[in-house]
């Protein structure tokens, strides 16, 4: 076991990888020489050599692009975007040929091709660096769409997602990348895509978050606990494809949900929970399933920012209202 | 004057650094603005130039090793300049332990770093996880139509019987429901306690602390002990009239010689052989607990409530002394002149409700105690001498004991003793 943060966990998971599997390799802007915007690919380069890590030219599209040629001809590329924002460029590329391009070729190529990109906001830094855009990519058949809430997730799910013959797009927690610590397992292990996990289990309430919102949600635990509430909290880990069973069986058991995460909330992951909900757990509802979740607003600049983001005060009054409907 | 430079943060919220490479020796004379050091840190690799002019007269740390923020780079003496000045500038960030979540500000924002305290618990993948033992009731399957018709109704829809499909409770059946079917369990807030009542037919008043005690105390004792109480009666006509001779012989001490005397003497010869009654149960760490001082707690009526002060070491008392004793500590309840010590470590209690009155009572374990010894009002009565009836003098006695530790035949045996010194007080004596 060693402690890691997020940043290191993911390093931790692209070392085991490149150095295990000779056709991964792992390229994107300034992940070569630096190491990455936030340093997350730091050292892999003089460790694997600039054939296998190195450094593109501004150009999302092309970054993506080549990276599903590499899939489609045999290697297993890891590419990083910069930010959450800076993926609509590709976007072009990951709808049109990445996600399709299996169910084009009637099955005869597949695409092994991770995108990484740190998501979300709370670091104070401007829009299209925080946000959260992962029910865009969820919505698109053909992609696996991951988010780990911890270092040990982050290393477990990205070596899965490396071993995946499915386009994956791995969206890292940036505001909390290096904010939280946790002994990791040394060596390779590797978690199911597709398995939501119940952090804490409880009798009340249903709460699902993922990423960088597991933190909040459990600090709004601590506050409903001493309320006399059990909630249990459910981490999606992969947004799709989804664990319908994990969150309706909690439902079930519970009668309630509340739904946490940044992203803007109408036509979002919340708004597909709510139906999982609904369709899978309608006998079984004590009270109308809540979203807690962003406005449906651009993530303001830093100084609006905490009136956007959700707090565990906020994710606590949900939690009371939905007990007391 | 020296001058100790200490690693700045860069502007970036840094936390530590490490060393790249050293730029300058010790003895080298350098310009401000030289760079001094290549630095790598979280985020970028820079050169940390000198802020001022001067010698180097010391370097701190050598290439690979990691510099926290505030700790010192190099000493540079500066000419010129003499003084304390130096001194001044290093003491206020010696050794500075890096703040809980501290900042970083760079180009792409805010990172929150990872503090002391933002250590997640290692998880627990792949470990089988032991499932809640407590399983929460398991809810019905129902429409929320019909829930909240059950709601309005204040029906528990848990307890309905569905008859839609698997099982589902539909609206007939919740409309078919008859309260009476069953215990019903109410929900919501229709507590009669929460009923308002108005405001002239109760009066409020605070709890004093002594209520709030006796009520937790007697709370604690029911809920955690196993009640079991005797009933029992005995003649005490001999003892009375060695009471009143014995009386008679302490008159002028000014000394007030109650039944109680010789029962607490009768209790404390009985505990002796009876190590249960004075003992308590300790389930937590499986193991009894007995005490080898027999310390009786007296029952104390007070105009604030019920005190227990305690006889220390009963068993080291004569008869005259256990009545002293009594004597000094009613009166210290009453003028509530008790210390918490008169009341601490008591082993056994007696409560002698017959003072006021009482026959039989059903008396509450002075909890962690094993039992309690109720002492009734003395009756006249028809009793059985040799094959004669005759007026006797019956003294009614109620023992509750804490089943957990002491079984009814071994409460039998405790009281039968008690009894035997109470009909036959010479023993005690002799004891």
């Amino acid at each position: 076991m060693s402690v890691m943060t997020i940043v290191q966990a993911i390093n931790n998971a692209l070392d085991i990888k490149l150095d295990e599997d000779k056709s991964v390799v792992m390229y994107g802007e300034d992940s070569g020489r630096e190491g990455g915007v936030f340093r997350v690919t730091e050292g892999l380069q003089k460790k694997y050599g600039v054939e296998r890590v190195f450094d593109s030219p501004l150009a999302e599209s092309a970054i993506v692009g080549t990276g599903l040629g590499m899939a489609l001809s045999g290697l297993r590329p890891v590419v990083e975007l910069q930010f959450d924002g800076f993926t609509y460029p590709a976007f072009n590329q990951i709808i049109s040929n990445v996600s399709r391009m299996h169910n084009r070729s009637r099955g005869m190529y597949k695409v092994p091709l991770v995108i990484r990109f740190p998501y979300g906001g709370g670091i104070n830094a401007l829009e299209h660096h925080s946000e959260s855009p992962e029910a865009l990519y969820a919505h698109i058949p053909g992609l696996k769409v991951v988010i780990p809430s911890s270092p040990h997730d982050a290393k477990g799910l990205l070596i899965a997602a490396i071993e995946c013959d499915d386009p994956v797009i791995f969206m890292e927690p940036k505001r909390i990348y290096r904010a939280i610590k946790q002994e990791v397992e040394d060596g390779k292990f590797s978690i199911p895509l597709g398995k939501a996990k119940v952090l804490t289990e409880g009798t009340d309430i249903t709460v699902v978050a993922f990423g960088a919102m597991i933190r909040e949600c459990q600090k709004a635990i601590v506050m409903a606990k001493e309320a006399g509430i059990s909630v249990e909290l459910i981490d999606l880990r992969t947004i799709y494809p989804i664990d319908k069973e994990t969150i309706a069986e909690s439902i079930k058991k519970t009668g309630r949900i509340v739904i946490v995460a940044e992203a803007p909330e109408s036509f979002s992951v919340g708004a597909e929970l709510m139906a999982i909900a609904n369709e899978e757990a309608f006998l079984y509802l004590e009270a109308p399933p809540k979203r807690v979740m962003g406005f449906d607003t651009i993530v303001p600049l830093a100084k609006g920012e905490p009136m956007y983001m959700i707090t565990p005060e906020k994710i606590f009054y949900e939690i009371e209202r939905t007990i007391k409907f | 004057m020296r001058y100790i430079f200490n690693f700045p943060d860069i502007g970036e919220g840094l936390e530590e650094g490490t060393i790249l490479e050293w730029y300058v020796v010790k003895g080298q004379t350098i310009k401000a603005g030289q760079a001094l050091v290549n630095m790598e840190t979280d985020k970028i690799v820079t050169d940390i130039p000198s802020p001022k002019a001067g010698t180097i007269v010391a370097i701190y740390g050598s290439v690979g090793e990691t510099i926290r923020v505030g700790s010192p780079l190099v000493e540079i003496e500066i000419e010129g300049v003499f003084g304390a000045d130096a001194v001044a500038e290093t003491k206020v960030t010696e050794k500075v332990e890096p703040v809980e979540e501290e900042e970083g500000a760079g180009v792409v924002g805010t990172m929150e770093l990872a503090g002391k305290n933002a250590y997640l618990a290692a998880s627990d993948e792949g470990s089988s996880k032991p499932k809640t033992e407590d399983k929460p009731v398991a809810k019905v399957q129902a429409t929320p139509l019909a829930r909240a018709m059950a709601r309005d109704m204040n029906v528990d829809i848990n307890r309905i019987i569905g008859s839609g499909p698997s099982g589902r409770v539909t609206k007939e059946d919740i409309e078919k429901y008859k309260p009476s079917q069953g215990s019903q369990k109410v929900i919501g807030k229709t507590d009669i306690n929460q009923q308002p009542v108005s405001p002239d037919s109760v009066t409020y008043e605070p709890i004093s602390q002594i209520r709030k005690a006796i009520a937790k105390n007697m709370l604690n004792s029911k809920q955690n002990t196993a009640h079991m109480t005797l009933f029992e009666e005995v003649e005490i006509s001999g003892l009375m009239s060695i009471r009143e001779k014995i009386k008679t012989a302490i008159a002028e001490k000014n000394i007030k010689l109650t039944y109680l005397s010789f029962i607490v003497k009768a209790v404390v010869l009985t505990l002796k052989s009876h190590r249960q009654l004075n003992s308590q149960i300790d389930l937590e760490n499986d193991r009894m607990i007995y005490k080898n001082r027999f310390n009786i707690g007296i029952a104390v009526d007070t105009p604030e409530g019920l005190v227990v002060p305690v006889i220390k070491d009963a068993d080291h008392l004569s008869i005259i002394q256990i009545a002293q004793k009594i004597t000094e500590l009613s009166e210290k309840a009453r003028d509530r002149k008790l210390s918490l010590d008169d009341m601490k470590e008591g082993t056994f209690t007696i409560t002698n409700y017959g003072s006021i009155g009482g026959i039989y009572a059903t008396p509450v374990i002075n909890y962690p105690q094993a039992g309690i010894l109720g002492v009734g009002r003395i009756v006249k009565k028809p009793v059985v001498k040799e094959n004669q009836v005759v007026a006797g003098n019956v003294l009614p006695l109620s023992l509750s004991v804490d089943h957990r530790i002491v079984d009814g035949g071994e409460a039998s045996r405790f009281i039968n003793q008690i009894m035997e010194y109470l009909s036959d007080p010479v023993l005690m004596m002799i004891e």
